[in-house]
């Protein structure tokens, strides 16, 4: 919705393409990796192919990048901070093809500087630490130096993710949202070329070493996919040709799996096609069975969403298993709707006695915001109101938000100067309020008065 | 709603943010009351009862913004003026050899926006929708309380 507006060349258009590009076309990536085994199945060649076609075409590029880093961005669930990160990613996309990308580990590293910047933005920063942790394991010396700005990075947005996944999965999650940085900055890239040759560089010499390094490449393509499919999500209104992309990633992801049963690398990078943004080194000792690593990152997402639900539905607790906190979850949502139905029929059924309504949202805010702002109730009490209410609302809201309420005074107080005023205020505007952080006053006012712009000081929450 | 200014939630950012748009959903859903009163005092019961039940769902949706999937949906299908239909009974989901595979497809229905999503984002979405909907009901019933009182 908002990406579509931003871009000179429709992510539409993009999208679109990423559906023909499915029947998967040659490629000059699927030349230049003859070592990379997968690249003969349909799937991966195919998003590889659409990555090479819109990054060839350099305003399909740059708008290719905003529609993902869009989609990065929405993720993090900041869209007011899009033109900001947008830009970096820009920036860091054009600084990542300037330097030679020989192996995963200087890449990262000459990316590192500017990637922390965008990357700041994503919620998993922390668990890029981990992974970052990881790095140092395989890569050596190079990889140190991600080491210090992502630590930075962690301390500045700790993440619960972090703290409940296992360390597997923060590398899995860590690997994907750098690969999807270096991504989106490869997509706006021409350079295939050198891209192409670090790739078999990087098969050749370190299957054993760095793993990793070639994971970083084959699930990248992979990625394409999956920011095709978040962007496409975003937008909403490709709702229908986000759930072909997503058949047709599971479909051919699992004909590239069975197809392909040697090789870790290739498992993996296939695996990877099958989640979202989730790329999985296989630790020591562990089943490397694409499938049960697929599987098991997928139970590891849906368990920590499953906790979360728990703690919000009550009475949760106790019931273990999937299937029954499912049912708790399923009835407890069907009730709340129950209870919203029956809560606007009772409302409108005693509907004339609403003039009292601004003292229940009073007494119910002022109960759990004792917040004690009085300096600005008192300057915005000098906007217009209904002359009886004046002196009464203005002791109310001095006296209520100050945190020490009498509320048997209060309401008793505010109902009996709405008994003596009359009944014409005037219908209130319909303006959404600006800040999030409205003080109570304001609705008030808000509701009284059908004012204006109420330019009261901002109330710290 | 007192624990929520506190950070006894698992996030601290929901919950802040769930602070901040509750003033939101509050005003713009007494606003919404108030304008129904006023413009509707001679129609039915029934009538109101379905404008009002759209306040809420609306100030719902306003005051999640645009951020979470399910508001956008939400959004969505109120500018559009549709009637708002929401699956109300419990029968659909009691059919216990249907229930652990159909699971997901009922809270899909639940949830606005669900059919488009995936089980992660679904569990996801699940959560905010149910933050928000607490909210909401206990915002009508303070405001029904208050009226009765």
């Amino acid at each position: 919705m908002d990406m579509h507006g931003k871009d000179g060349c429709n992510s539409l258009k993009n999208e679109d393409n990423l559906d023909y590009n499915y029947s998967g076309n040659s490629s000059d990536w699927q030349q230049c990796n003859p070592s990379i085994g997968c690249l003969d199945s349909g799937n991966p060649s195919a998003a590889v192919s659409q990555g090479n076609q819109i990054g060839s075409t350099p305003c399909s590029s740059i708008s290719m990048a905003d529609p993902f880093s869009a989609g990065l961005w929405n993720l993090s669930t900041e869209s007011t901070s899009l033109d900001l990160c947008k830009d970096k990613l820009q920036g860091s996309s054009n600084q990542i093809t300037g330097n030679s990308m020989s192996v995963g580990g200087t890449l990262l590293q000459t990316g590192s500087g500017v990637l922390h910047q965008s990357l700041s933005h994503f919620p998993s920063d922390s668990a890029f630490i981990e992974r970052a942790a990881r790095f140092s394991c395989f890569g050596g010396s190079d990889l140190g130096g991600l080491m210090n700005p992502y630590s930075a990075a962690q301390s500045q947005s700790p993440h619960s993710n972090a703290s409940r996944e296992s360390s597997g999965a923060q590398i899995q999650k860590n690997e994907i949202n750098m690969m999807e940085a270096v991504r989106g900055g490869s997509l706006s890239t021409t350079d295939h070329g050198s891209k192409e040759k670090d790739n078999s560089h990087a098969a050749g010499n370190s299957s054993s070493t760095l793993p990793a390094a070639m994971k970083r490449k084959r699930p990248s393509e992979d990625m394409a996919l999956d920011q095709a499919k978040v962007a496409s999500q975003i937008s909403g209104e490709m709702d229908d040709d986000n759930m072909e992309l997503e058949k047709k990633a599971e479909h051919n992801s699992s004909t590239a799996a069975t197809s392909k049963p040697g090789g870790k690398q290739v498992k993996d990078s296939n695996e990877s096609s099958k989640e979202d943004f989730i790329h999985i080194r296989a630790r020591r000792g562990q089943a490397t069975n694409s499938h049960s690593l697929a599987e098991r990152v997928r139970r590891e997402k849906i368990n920590e969403r499953m906790k979360l639900l728990q703690d919000l539905v009550p009475g949760c607790s106790k019931v273990t298993g999937k299937a029954m906190m499912l049912d708790e979850i399923i009835n407890y949502v069907q009730s709340l709707q129950q209870q919203v139905e029956f809560l606007s029929m009772k409302l409108a059924a005693i509907n004339p006695r609403l003039d009292i309504d601004i003292e229940a949202v009073l007494s119910k805010y002022l109960l759990q915001t004792c917040n004690g702002p009085s300096a600005a109730m008192g300057s915005s009490s000098g906007i217009v109101r209904p002359p009886p209410l004046h002196p009464s609302q203005q002791g109310l809201a001095q006296a209520g938000l100050s945190g020490n309420v009498n509320l048997p005074d209060l309401f008793r107080r505010s109902i009996n100067a709405q008994m003596t005023a009359p009944q014409g205020y005037k219908e209130p505007k319909m303006q959404v309020p600006n800040a999030w952080d409205e003080e109570l006053h304001n609705v008030m006012q808000m509701a009284y008065n059908g004012t204006v712009n109420l330019n009261t000081h901002r109330v710290q929450q | 709603m007192e624990s929520k200014s506190s950070t006894t939630g698992n996030r601290d950012n929901p919950n802040r943010n769930l602070h901040g748009s509750k003033t939101m959903m509050a005003s713009h859903f007494l606003r919404a009351l108030f304008r129904i009163q006023q413009t509707s005092t001679s129609s039915s019961s029934a009538g109101r009862s379905r404008r009002i039940r759209r306040a809420a769902y609306a100030s719902m949706a306003y005051s999640a913004g645009t951020r979470r999937a399910w508001s956008r949906a939400l959004l969505r299908k109120l500018r559009s003026r549709a009637r708002l239909r929401f699956p109300r009974r419990l029968s659909r989901a009691a059919t216990p050899q249907r229930r652990d595979m159909d699971q997901a497809q009922v809270l899909r229905k639940l949830v606005p926006g669900g059919p488009s999503m995936d089980d992660c984002k679904l569990l996801e979405e699940t959560a905010d929708y149910i933050r928000f909907l607490t909210t909401q009901v206990r915002l009508m019933q303070t405001v029904m309380d208050s009226i009765s009182s």
